[in-house]
């Protein structure tokens, strides 16, 4: 949160992404349902209805074409009357008959939706097929409109012998009273279907004549009102759920992924508060998910590394205390007894040698622990290292300490062996001096000592030194490469304090690629015979 | 005043006896733990500065062995190591102090005092028999407030008849609180250092303080007073 300037986009949110894509895939598919659905029954709705809209037109049509026969005649009263579609039970349809090109209809039930029969500039001299269309009328309630053209004498059956006028075209009709107080009532009543008695009388009278021959444009009109609400309703209903089933499945969704995130969570949780104080407890997981264990274990077997250095550390860090305090208790003490009381020069002298060999103890201790701990960056340093050179060089710089304890000294150097091998000088030179130290520290007096150079394999040359020793504690073998570890300090007491000599050839060995042991015979009781291996590879890899 | 040190790194080893040396006790000194459990055999100590960590036979064991064998010296601790669990260790196994290294050589010694004065349980810094006072820390010794200088021998001496006021205190502690060697106690040294004392407690021309039990010992105590 540090300065702005450092703004990061947010990382990518699995959570965010599962939801985005689920949700969309079910949005996707909700809505192509609910399309399918809604086409299938509009359609089905449409086509019953429209269907229906035909039959009472062709029907009607039919019926009105055969009762016009008969009821086309001149009246007792002296009036003659003839309606199409007057009589029958045209179902609470509206109709209109007009002639074809015609502005004004002939006749036309009331409540014909305006615009319901507009002009059609097609030729219609022919008699065609029932057309479909949908107006509003000026109420705004929705119609649906079957229109065809039609000659009713085309469809009067065959007419009896003798019976009636036999041309049609003789006869005429007239218009009856009109009645424009009841067109008024029911344009009154709104939204009211008309009662049937009412519609089938007609609204206006046939201005003029017409001849059974004549072609006639017909219409039939009924509300789809109902349709249009049952489909509004289909349409609220489809979105309604479909809105409530994508709400369902992100609530899910979130649900589950959350779960499926909470170990994730929790596991970022343990891992961040990780330090020295609890690298010991395992990273464990009970919960996590499949893909979550590769992570878990990965992490698992990180910490338990990182625990094993920490610890190793650690004590090293304890032992390397205890070994510089032993040193500076020695100086300290020295000193403060030397100044409490008046001394003779000599015993000043005396006191200042003391520290001064306590202070070049500790200067070995603590470049022996800086070697340790440098050891792995001074294996970037490779040259060529003759291992004969190295162990001359040692043994000479020893030569007095081996006089003093009448040490014999055999060196088997394995014919053919070539010792000159690619590698760090420096930490091949602390091997070799601290073996030979070593076996200064601990030899019987008087005793032999052999150190041996051979070829162990075609890649590594291995260096032994042999020494008797006093008898040694049974897990020397195990713990002689531990800093600090001594196995018998009798004769290291003045002064000679360095528990890291062997501690340092084990790392340095490693450093270098190689590998270190030790082995205790007891050929006779009283007396150990020592000896500790270290191979070198003939070039340090890398 | 006998004391043992027990510690394998010279340069410590050395500062501590010569330390304790110049305070006017006898020091043996022992160099690892086999060598201070034979020491602990051939003689009886005062008190004991042992470290921890030594070849051989460690520390602690050595302190076991001692407590086992009901030896009562007091016990100093003395080691490089200062984990708590390390200290209680120590103390459990019977040990009456403990010093971490690296320590000041002043702490040493007083804590060295205050543990021979608590083996002969003597609560003050000061001890006083009649008209004689001693102050330990200070190595100051006055007689009717008067202060009066004793040889280093001498001192140490009337410490142990001090610290023991009141009871017998035998030629052979005598004796084994001078010198380190198994000695002859009917050697007259003991008179000699005893007449020394005397002499220089008696000075003022007051009357006699340390005692003579024939045969058996001395006894400082003021049987004028009360």
């Amino acid at each position: 949160m540090s300065g702005g300037s450092e703004q990061r986009a947010a990382p990518a949110s699995i959570r965010r992404r599962v939801l985005v894509g689920t949700l969309s895939i079910t949005a996707l598919a909700i809505a192509a349902a609910g399309w399918a659905v809604e086409g299938i029954v509009r359609s089905r709705l449409v086509e019953t209805h429209s269907s229906s809209l035909v039959a009472v037109l062709e029907g009607g049509m039919l019926r009105a074409c055969a009762e016009s026969r008969h009821v086309g005649r001149r009246l007792p009263d002296g009036t003659e009357r003839e309606w199409f579609l007057a009589d029958g039970d045209t179902s609470g349809h509206l109709w209109l008959v007009r002639r074809p090109g015609a502005d004004d209809p002939i006749a036309a039930s009331a409540g014909f939706p305006d615009g319901g029969a507009p002009r059609t500039d097609a030729p219609l001299e022919r008699a065609t097929d029932a057309v479909l269309r949908e107006v509003a009328s000026q109420e705004g309630e929705p119609y649906r409109v079957a229109s065809f053209v039609v000659t009713p004498a085309d469809l009067l059956p065959p007419r009896p012998e003798g019976a009636g006028d036999p041309d049609p075209r003789g006869r005429s009709l007239e218009g009856g009273p009109g009645d424009r107080g009841l067109e008024g009532r029911q344009r009154a009543e709104g939204d009211r279907r008309p009662r049937l008695a009412d519609r089938r009388r007609p609204l206006r009278r046939p201005p003029e004549s017409f001849g059974l021959d004549e072609r006639f444009e017909v219409f039939v009109a009924a509300s789809i009102a109902d349709e249009r609400s049952t489909l509004a309703e289909l349409r609220r209903a489809l979105f309604g759920s479909g809105l409530g089933a994508i709400l369902i499945s992100a609530l899910l969704i979130m649900v589950v992924v959350r779960r499926g995130v909470a170990p994730l969570q929790a596991l970022s949780i343990r891992v961040a508060d990780l330090d020295e104080s609890n690298l010991g407890e395992r990273i464990e997981a009970p919960d996590a998910t499949a893909e979550l264990v590769p992570i878990v274990t990965a992490l698992e077997a990180t910490r338990a590394r990182l625990s094993h250095a920490f610890q190793r550390e650690r004590r090293f860090t304890a032992d390397a205390a205890h070994e510089l305090r032993t040193p500076l208790a020695g100086l300290r003490a020295t000193l403060e007894v030397a100044l409490r009381r008046e001394r003779t020069v000599e015993a000043h002298r005396e006191y200042a040698g003391q520290c001064l060999a306590v202070a070049r103890s500790m200067e070995d201790t603590l470049e022996g622990l800086l070697m340790l701990a440098r050891a792995d960056e001074i294996a970037e340093r490779v040259e060529k290292v003759d291992l004969v050179d190295e162990l001359d060089r040692a043994l000479a710089a020893v030569q007095p300490e081996f006089e003093a304890q009448r040490l014999t000294l055999t060196t088997v150097i394995e014919p053919g062996l070539s010792p000159v091998i690619s590698s760090v000088a420096a930490l091949v030179e602390r091997i070799v001096s601290n073996l030979v130290r070593n076996v200064v520290a601990h030899a019987t007096p008087g005793s032999a000592v052999t150190s041996a150079l051979r070829a162990e394999g075609a890649e590594r040359v291995a260096i032994t030194v042999s020494n008797d020793c006093a008898p040694m504690p049974p897990d020397t073998s195990e713990r002689a490469f531990e800093a600090f570890w001594r196995a018998d300090e009798a004769r290291a007491g003045e002064g000679e304090h360095v528990g890291l000599g062997l501690a340092l050839v084990a790392k340095a060995a490693e450093a270098l690629g190689g590998t270190s042991s030790i082995a205790v015979e007891a050929p006779e009781e009283g007396s150990a015979r020592f000896s500790v291996t270290v191979t070198l590879p003939r070039a340090v890899a890398g | 005043m006998r004391i043992l040190v027990v510690e394998d790194f010279g340069p410590v080893r050395g500062a501590v006896v010569t330390a304790l040396r110049d305070e006017g006790w006898t020091v043996d000194l022992a160099a690892d733990g086999a060598q201070a459990l034979t020491k602990l055999e051939s003689a009886t100590f005062d008190l004991v500065v042992l470290d921890i960590m030594l070849p051989v036979v460690d520390g602690l064991q050595v302190l076991h062995q001692m407590r086992a064998a009901g030896d009562e010296a007091h016990v100093l601790i003395l080691t490089a190591r200062d984990e708590v669990n390390e200290r209680v260790n120590a103390l459990d196994c019977g040990a009456d102090d403990y010093l971490t290294k690296p320590f000041a050589i002043e702490e040493l010694v007083a804590r060295v005092r205050a543990l021979l004065r608590r083996k002969y349980r003597v609560k003050s810094p000061s001890i006083k028999v009649g008209p004689l006072e001693m102050r330990p820390a200070e190595r100051r010794v006055l007689m009717a407030g008067e202060e009066i200088d004793l040889t280093v021998r001498e001192y140490a001496l009337l410490e142990l008849f001090a610290h023991r006021a009141g009871e017998l205190v035998t030629r052979e502690e005598v004796h084994n609180s001078l010198y380190r060697d198994r000695g002859v106690a009917t050697s007259n040294v003991v008179d000699v250092y005893v007449g020394y004392l005397r002499r220089k407690l008696e000075a003022g021309g007051l009357a006699r303080l340390l005692h003579t039990k024939r045969g058996q010992g001395f006894v400082l105590e003021d049987r004028d007073g009360g």
